[in-house]
């Protein structure tokens, strides 16, 4: 691997020097640049208050990431999770609690928490804004840890353009983008096909890590400029994704192994009336329905059939006003609706949909007393039918000391309703036991019927505690320094505390008579996630750009180290035998690093040429609990910590024409176990073309 | 003369030395048993059914005697010859309503260190086996995180809880404290391997344990 490190090194000088007409662009720190997400309303990244990242086209386009967990993977303080889909965990916290927005608009369709971001293509998309810390105040659930916006092409300006990528494995991705604009009327298509015939990182077997994938997506977009102040959006986006399986089970010895497919189908539709009255005042009137479906069909070995179908329907009519009210002074107001219903054959009958509905409102105050001081205050009122209501209230500021040093600070609280599975799973599972999970919302009911057929065994004090779910809700504070000494050198510093109470946890609540558990949901858990991130940009020489980001992590269950504290935890030493665990040797929630790094090396040129290389660390994280507790320390089992490496090179002509190569995994690092969805190492090649517009 | 007074008070030392022995041999009788007993068969997997691809065992226990420190044959099953008995994740003590032939029983002391658990408190209740009723209960509790274990469906392994001490009252009614230190050939929980190696591994029994001969409830 060092041998590939340094030969990499080496080369990549000499296709710097090679191209001698480098550009005189200044370090960009996208001060200028616009974040949408922050404030629910464009403002100037310089004059935003809380932590953003924002990850535009070129960087997406030039390290050539193709889904949206490419390139979320080598943003810091982001971590990619496996199971179900790959997720993304925000400042430690697990991927149910970030919600991923396109356009501002959710996507739903979560298995067990996750939403597989490898459903989302990047083509056509303009930039994604990543938000940190909580953001319920504006978007209510989901938004605890922080929020993931996709912001697609709006620019309608490329006729046509299409690219081609083939890579290891059969992996072939071709897109092709169409627009037109008139003076009214904007088009913008977008298609993408997918395929890739997966990977088997296990050796001597044919059993696939990554199974064999068909998927195709396309965004669809038309803008009608009504007037001057008016203007309508229409924004379709579907995906068909085709998923072979060849799953093996194994519960207490049992391996059943079984041949199939999974079958997802999503589509999102949106409208949007925007209407400016006047140059302080305009508002938005957006509609929004998107349908997430899967079914997934196995049969065993020995011919048993096995169907699993999800369907989430999620629609929402919302309203939004901007007023400018002075120079110092903006406010904005928003209510909506949401109506939203799951089927599942997880459920009691999955011809039932399960319904909730939520109302809400929000307001948020912008301050601009000077120059150097801005100060936000937000609210936002969720009302449930199905469970508890939440506030959220958020306050943050920006003070800029001075034209190198900016300091931000916020605090909100955010929440995670409890989701459909919390409320409604009637999960028995015969292979393993019997055991059962019931839903809280009918936990109760079903099992005080099953008590009067005389099925069960022993209740548990918990079970008289089973009541209506309340959301999940944290209170997060992040304060952050950016300095930026000259036009050169950009570095920020960021700490932050997330502290979650009412976490909802599984818990056993019964027994059958048979001896069988009975397990449901409460609101019992309390947590933190902590930790400080840095992130540092520095323009070696003109074009050549080196970057690093450094995340720092530090979780915990709160019960587990009042525990801890009080001596009833206990671990095992070498020989096996028993010790008191010391809250030194706790590692906190499972599957998190303590140290995370990304270094980031690009070149680019006027010509169009690029070049860069991008090392990614991530220390070892808890697995498994193995030695004898139910918290995880550092007796249990570890993924080891390692690096990656990723590199791309290309060039993108004047006549449209681009091409482009690159590796991703170079070093080969394979973890079978822990990292599934890390094949070894693996190469693609790309040849795009558009069709400029000639002005 | 040198020679001669040197063998005398050698063989005066080597008399003393000789009654001093056997003097200590009648006060004490028999020395408190502390063992480690390593890969100790339970009823481990022996193949799987052809049908239905459940994991197959002989389904037999292993009868340990404590007192003596070794394993009792299947035989003398029926007798207050063994004080615990192994087969899979349950542990059988010699007495209750099953197996009359021993006064024995037992109990989980919880959040204890095996080497601070010196005296077993007089108001402490054993508890027998009672594989009559249904479904059957155990003196030491079966099921994961009730009695000496847990399992985890994700891994599934097999893994003793810490921090447990087994109080055992033996089939003669004596006392012994054990801790389940693996439940892996060799000692050492597979969390690597794949679902066949776990199972051919399982069922081995590491513990410790320390048996008090007096019949007093101090160790």
């Amino acid at each position: 691997m060092k041998k590939i490190i340094v030969s990499l090194l080496s080369i990549l000088p000499i296709c710097i020097f090679a191209q001698l007409k480098a550009v005189k662009d200044t370090l960009q720190m996208d001060g200028d640049s616009v974040v949408i997400t922050a404030n629910r309303s464009e403002r100037k990244l310089s004059n935003i208050t809380v932590p953003v990242t924002i990850i535009n086209n070129k960087q997406i386009q030039q390290t050539g990431a193709l889904r949206l967990t490419d390139i979320l993977k080598e943003q810091p303080g982001l971590t990619m999770t496996s199971g179900f889909g790959v997720g993304v965990k925000l400042q430690g916290l697990s991927p149910d609690y970030t919600i991923i927005l396109i356009n501002g608009e959710p996507l739903v369709g979560r298995t067990a928490g996750v939403l597989d971001l490898n459903r989302i293509a990047l083509g056509n998309i303009k930039k994604i804004e990543i938000v940190k810390g909580p953001s319920s105040s504006l978007y209510g659930s989901e938004a605890m840890a922080g929020v993931v916006n996709i912001i697609t092409d709006g620019s309608y300006s490329i006729p046509v353009q299409a690219s081609l990528r083939y890579g290891t494995y059969k992996t072939l991705d071709a897109s092709v983008s169409t627009a037109l604009k008139t003076k009214s009327f904007f088009y913008q298509g977008f298609y993408n096909n997918f395929s890739t015939d997966g990977y088997s990182i296990r050796p001597f077997t044919s059993s696939r890590v990554t199974t064999p994938i068909k998927r195709f997506s396309t965004n669809q977009q038309f803008k009608f400029n009504i007037s001057d102040n008016t203007s309508l959006v229409i924004g379709a986006r579907f995906t068909d994704e085709l998923v072979k399986n060849e799953i093996s089970v194994s519960n207490g010895g049992v391996t059943v192994t079984s041949n199939g497919e999974e079958h997802i189908t999503d589509y999102n539709f949106s409208t949007t009336l925007n209407h400016r009255f006047s140059n302080a005042l305009k508002t938005n009137f957006r509609a929004y329905q998107t349908n997430y479906d899967l079914k997934q069909s196995l049969l065993t070995v020995s011919g048993q059939p096995y169907v699993d179908i999800l369907n989430h329907l999620f629609r929402r009519i919302e309203n939004q006003t901007d007023w400018v009210v002075s120079k110092s002074l903006i406010g904005i107001f928003g209510a909506g609706a949401v109506w939203e219903g799951v089927k599942s054959s997880r459920y009691d009958s999955e011809k039932v949909r399960k319904n909730n509905a939520i109302q809400y409102g929000f307001t948020q105050w912008e301050y601009i007393p000077s120059n150097k001081l801005t100060v936000i205050g937000g609210i936002r009122f969720d009302r449930n039918e199905t469970f508890a209501s939440a506030w959220s209230p958020k306050l943050s500021l920006l003070y800029k000391l001075n034209k190198t040093n900016k300091i931000k600070l916020s605090v909100g609280q955010g929440f995670k309703a409890p989701d459909f599975r919390q409320l409604y799973l009637d999960f028995t599972n015969a292979a393993a036991g019997s055991y059962s999970v019931y839903g809280a919302a009918q936990a109760q009911k079903v099992i005080s019927n099953l008590n009067q057929l005389g099925q069960i065994g022993a209740l548990y004090d918990n079970f008289y505690e089973l009541k209506a779910l309340q959301p999940e809700f944290s209170t997060g504070i992040h304060i952050t320094w950016d300095y930026e000494p000259n036009a050169k050198t950009f570095v920020s510093v960021q700490a932050f505390r997330n502290d979650i109470k009412n976490l909802i946890e599984v818990q056993q609540v019964g027994a059958y008579v048979t001896g069988a558990q009975i397990y449901s949901y409460l609101n019992i858990g309390r947590a933190f996630t902590t930790g400080v991130e840095l992130e540092a940009k520095y323009q070696l020489a003109s074009g050549l750009m080196v970057s690093g980001g450094y995340q720092y992590l530090k979780t915990g269950d709160k019960d587990e180290i009042e525990e801890i504290k009080t001596g009833t935890v206990f671990s095992r030493d070498a020989n096996g035998y028993s010790q008191r665990l010391s809250l030194k040797n706790y590692a906190g929630l499972p599957n998190n690093s303590k140290h995370k790094v990304q270094l980031k090396i690009n070149y680019y040129s006027t010509n169009g040429f690029y070049a860069n290389l991008r090392v990614l660390y991530r220390s070892k994280w808890a697995v498994n609990n193995t030695n004898g507790n139910s918290v995880f320390d550092e007796g249990d089992d570890f993924a080891k910590g390692y690096v990656s490496l990723h590199a791309s090179v290309g060039k993108d002509y004047k006549n449209g024409l681009g091409v482009q190569v690159g590796a991703d995994n170079i070093g080969n690092y394979i973890d079978m176990l822990n990292l599934p969805n890390l094949p070894g190492s693996t190469f693609f090649g790309t040849i795009k073309y558009q069709i400029l517009n000639k002005k | 003369m040198r020679k001669f007074f040197t063998q005398i008070s050698l063989v005066l030392v080597i008399s003393v030395a000789l009654f001093a022995c056997s003097k200590n041999d009648t006060a004490v009788v028999v020395v408190n048993i502390d063992k480690t007993v390593n890969d100790l068969r339970a009823d481990t997997i022996i193949g799987k059914d052809l049908i239905s691809g459940m994991p197959v065992s002989a389904g037999k226990y292993t009868f340990y005697s404590l007192e003596r420190n070794e394993i009792v044959a299947n035989s003398d099953s029926a007798s207050s010859k063994w004080d615990v008995a192994f087969a899979g994740t349950t542990i059988l003590t010699n007495g209750g309503t099953s197996y009359t032939n021993g006064i024995g029983g037992a109990f989980i002391y919880k959040g204890i260190l095996y080497d601070t658990l010196t005296t077993i408190s007089p108001d402490s209740v054993f508890r027998t086996d009672n594989t009559s009723a249904s479904p059957k209960t155990y003196a030491i509790t079966t099921g994961s995180g009730k009695g000496w274990y847990n399992y985890d469906f994700a891994t599934s392994l097999v893994t003793p809880l810490a921090g447990r001490v087994l109080v055992i009252k033996t089939a003669s009614g004596k006392y012994a404290k054990m801790e389940i230190l693996n439940y892996y050939k060799g000692g050492v929980t597979p969390t690597t391997g794949t679902e066949d190696e776990k199972l051919a591994k399982q069922r081995y029994y590491k513990f410790r344990y320390k048996f008090q001969p007096s019949g007093t409830k101090t160790f």
